[in-house]
């Protein structure tokens, strides 16, 4: 160590170097460099030219921005109408709506998904049970040969097995092979499905398209069917309680059938017919909204607007030969300079007759020695141990 | 508060914020002081000591924590950057003329870093079209690469240039000034705030803390508590040796008002390195009196803000302990990637978190391992050689609460790139190259002097003198 910092500022060490040094290193050895590039230049074209041709399909669509169910009053302020406790989230994520969140409600509504936002989207479009499904259902496919209908998994040609295994299979394969694109200022969601074939790459985007629309439609009926559920039973108590009350109007009524405008039985009257009219304004919206729940059950919900629909790609898909050999090129500089570099240093280090470089190479030596001589042991030891068997 | 909304930036860079004169506004007030005081800061420094490559690397450390956008050029570059690209590039042109480099340093082990991250990302690249899906992605690689090969020149530079103590003093010192600055308008824009503007730059607490916090001269609150945090060696430094113990009031006072999570977690690991490496320095009967103040300020701030605190221990606990899936910290995520591209994605630093719609990766260690896939493994081992080796040479800098500092600050640094994605953040790698620097600053004013082998255990009596 001594040594060593001695050298380095005399400027002899053999681990202080220039950048010519480095350079002499490099051009000690141009056939290495130049070879290093060219070859990983073309191997890098060559491996993209091998790889097969890739379509892809792609549909774009826009999340629509939903009216919310039952004339602007959500689930959560039913629910709190209804006496129930809002969420916690509800009060700390309304603040943080963005812009694809719905149609903001008089009472804070924070619904369990949702279904405007690009994420929920992305998490749709992954999601194991639409993959599942898309990759269980048949195609048709034209090739060459002829008409070909099967499964995702029969026309990715995996191997047999069972058929819940190979459709597992093809849904993972699947899933590797769309992307999804968001663009933030337009809104529009863009979702691309790259095969070895045109026609299916259609026919996939078509089908994850129209299992999407019928996510949407199936979190929209659950959606609405729990609304009108809970109206039905908001509806049903509220009517209770209007006849409770005006029964009880009634039997006071009944009872007290003079009396004098001021007196407090007068004033009980006014009470109890107020609170009539209020159960019966009460009774009369609830039973209002829940007829629009009823309708908005009844209409199939589109809320996403198809832009550009899936169709057969033309052409495949570019295959970035010119970018590709350019990495392949700028990867291999890399390893050659690595490698030139390390090279040229352990050759100085060498040189200067380092003693932790003599030691390496004598340990490694050593260690290439053992192996030999127990490599030869033991193709020695096998011949005696057959003729002994034998 | 609830129905508060984050303020981000309207614009871009320098010329749109004059341009479309934010400048004017209350709400760019506390970057239109930020403008004026890094502009006399930045004069400062270089009408300073040292050739000018080595005051641009100052600047180029220092005004790390400058990333608004406020402070960069159309394109995107800051003014640190540009200063650290014309100094690498003026070291470029030093080194053709004779620079010696020592492989044994610590710049040249960056370059070879840097060889193996770009090898691996030009041939992942090849493999997946999906990686280089056009030319502006393919440039963006090209130019997060080159960030580590602008950092590895400058240490070269740096360990020709910074010959003496007093050399990395002045470094240190600038980062401090610079970041003093930094928390001073942080303050000024909560004073815009308070009354009733929403400054540019005002931000929400990822549903924690429910109270707003800010950027101040950073792009958000988050890489501003993190980008300050890693200050703490230096602070530290200044506090103990420079007597300037009022940057370091501010320094913790801003790092416990701004609701970091990240941030907060990484003082309470500087706070426990450094104790455990200095105890002998810190605990003494005179360190009462810093410590009577400091357990005051924290019992206030946490009766005042105990909600906001229980929030950030609740978020450190979900996400760090427990491993929660949200803010893209899961393994879920890690997964998902390491099943698409089983090499790796490529280095893609912060900028490129993600490919596609796949989730973005905030997790240091998943976004490492989700990039260089197997590679993470020799060049992590390489990282920690590089920093095993200056902790072993650390010794030779004369002064033990100095090198205690840097050390503590180098094994922060691990855990640091462990959590966030902040690899090739110059101001990260201050303690190591500082450290490593002071120690060879050392040996060449004392080449004659024998200099003890024997490795030192800090805070042992031994190394009190």
């Amino acid at each position: 160590m001594q040594a060593d910092v001695a050298d380095a500022t005399d400027g002899r060490s053999p681990h202080v170097v220039t950048l010519l040094g480095l350079a002499n290193d490099l051009l000690r050895r141009p056939w290495v460099l130049a070879a290093l590039v060219l070859g990983s230049a073309i191997g890098s074209a060559l491996v993209r030219v091998m790889q097969p041709r890739t379509y892809t399909a792609i549909a774009s669509f826009v999340p629509e921005t939903a009216l919310p169910i039952g004339g602007g009053i959500s689930l959560a302020a039913l629910a709190v109408l209804g006496g129930a406790e809002p969420t916690v989230g509800a009060s700390t994520t309304s603040s943080r709506a963005t812009s694809l969140d719905a149609a903001p409600s008089p009472l804070p509504s924070v619904p369990p998904v949702k279904p405007l936002d690009a994420a929920y989207y992305w998490e749709v479009l992954h999601s194991r049970a639409l993959l599942l499904t898309v990759a269980g259902s048949r195609f048709t496919i034209q090739t060459p040969t002829g008409e070909r209908v099967g499964t995702a998994a029969d026309l990715y040609d995996l191997p047999a097995g069972p058929a819940a295994a190979r459709i597992e299979d093809a849904a993972r394969k699947l899933d590797r092979e769309l992307e999804v694109d968001y663009d933030v200022k337009t809104n529009v969601l863009t979702v691309g499905i790259r095969t070895f074939d045109p026609t299916f790459a259609r026919a996939v985007t078509e089908r994850v398209l129209a299992e999407v629309m019928a996510t949407n439609r199936r979190v929209d009926d659950d959606r609405a069917q729990a609304k009108v559920g809970f109206l039905t039973r908001a509806v049903a108590d509220a009517r209770g309680d209007l006849l409770a009350a005006q029964d009880e109007l009634a039997r006071f009524l009944a009872s007290n059938r003079a009396y004098v405008g001021t007196s407090a039985v007068a004033l009980e009257f006014r009470r109890r017919d107020t609170d009539v009219l209020e159960k019966r304004g009460h009774y009369a919206e609830l039973a209002l909204q829940l007829e629009r729940a009823k309708l908005d059950r009844s209409r199939a919900t589109q809320i996403i607007s198809i832009i550009q629909r899936p169709e057969t790609p033309p052409r495949p898909d570019s295959r970035g030969l010119v970018r590709a050999t350019i990495a392949g090129a700028v990867g291999g500089l890399a390893v050659a300079l690595l490698f030139l570099l390390t090279s040229g240093h352990l050759a100085r280090l060498r040189g200067a007759g380092s003693d932790e470089l003599r030691a390496l190479e004598s340990e490694w030596r050593a260690g290439r020695r053992r192996r030999a001589a127990s490599r030869a042991r033991r193709s020695t030891a096998l011949p005696v141990a057959a003729s002994e068997e034998g | 508060m609830g129905e508060f909304d984050e303020l981000r930036y309207p614009f871009n860079s320098l010329l749109e914020f004059i341009g479309g004169g934010y400048f004017r506004e209350r709400a760019g007030l506390h970057l239109t002081i930020a403008l004026i005081l890094f502009a006399v800061l930045t004069a400062r420094v270089m009408l300073g000591r040292g050739p000018v490559v080595q005051r641009l690397i100052t600047v180029f450390f220092a005004g790390t924590v400058y990333n608004n956008p406020a402070f960069s050029v159309p394109g995107g570059l800051h003014f640190n950057e540009i200063a650290g690209v014309v100094a690498a590039l003026w070291i470029g042109v030093s080194l053709l003329g004779g620079l010696t480099m020592d492989v044994r340093r610590v710049g040249v082990p960056i370059f070879i870093g840097g060889l193996v991250m770009l090898a691996h990302a030009a041939f992942v690249s090849v493999w997946h079209v999906s990686l280089l899906p056009d030319n502006g992605t393919a440039i963006m690689r090209g130019v997060l690469v080159a960030r580590i090969f602008v950092l590895g020149i400058i240490v070269v530079g740096m360990e020709a240039l910074f010959r003496t103590e007093a050399d990395f003093e002045a470094l240190m010192q600038a980062m401090v000034t610079y970041a003093v600055a930094a928390i001073l308008i942080y303050f000024i824009q909560v004073a815009v705030f308070a009354s009733g503007t929403r400054p540019y730059g005002t931000y929400w607490d990822a549903g924690f803390t429910g109270i707003p916090s800010f950027g101040a001269v950073s792009i958000e609150r988050g890489h501003f508590g993190k980008f300050l945090i890693v200050l703490f060696p230096f602070f530290a430094w200044a506090a103990a040796k420079r007597r300037s113990r009022i940057p370091m009031l501010l320094f913790f006072l801003v790092t416990l008002v701004n609701f970091s999570a990240s941030s907060m977690s990484f003082l309470a690991g500087y706070l426990l390195i450094t104790l455990l490496l200095l105890h002998r320095f810190v605990i003494r009967p005179s360190a009462l009196k810093w410590a009577v103040p400091a357990v005051a300020t924290v019992v206030i701030l946490a009766s005042r803000f105990g909600k906001q605190y229980g929030g950030l221990i609740e978020k450190i606990v979900e996400y760090g302990v427990r491993g929660g899936a949200g803010g893209g910290r899961g393994f879920s995520v890690l997964d998902a990637y390491l099943s698409a591209y089983p090499f790796g994605i490529g280095y893609s630093g912060s900028t490129l978190r993600n490919v596609g719609m796949l989730p973005q990766i905030n997790m240091g260690a998943y976004a490492m391992a989700s990039q260089l896939s197997f590679l993470i493994i020799p060049i992590f081992a390489g990282f920690l050689w590089l920093n095993y080796r200056v902790v072993r040479t650390s010794p030779r800098i004369g002064d033990r609460i100095v090198a205690g500092l840097l050390v503590g600050g180098m094994l922060m640094v691990v855990l640091i790139d462990l959590v966030d994605v902040l690899w090739f953040v110059p101001t990260l790698w201050a303690p190591l190259i500082i450290a490593d620097g002071l120690a060879h600053a050392r040996e060449r004013s004392a080449v004659a002097e024998p200099v003890t082998a024997t490795p030192v255990v800090w805070g042992s009596p031994s190394t009190v003198h």
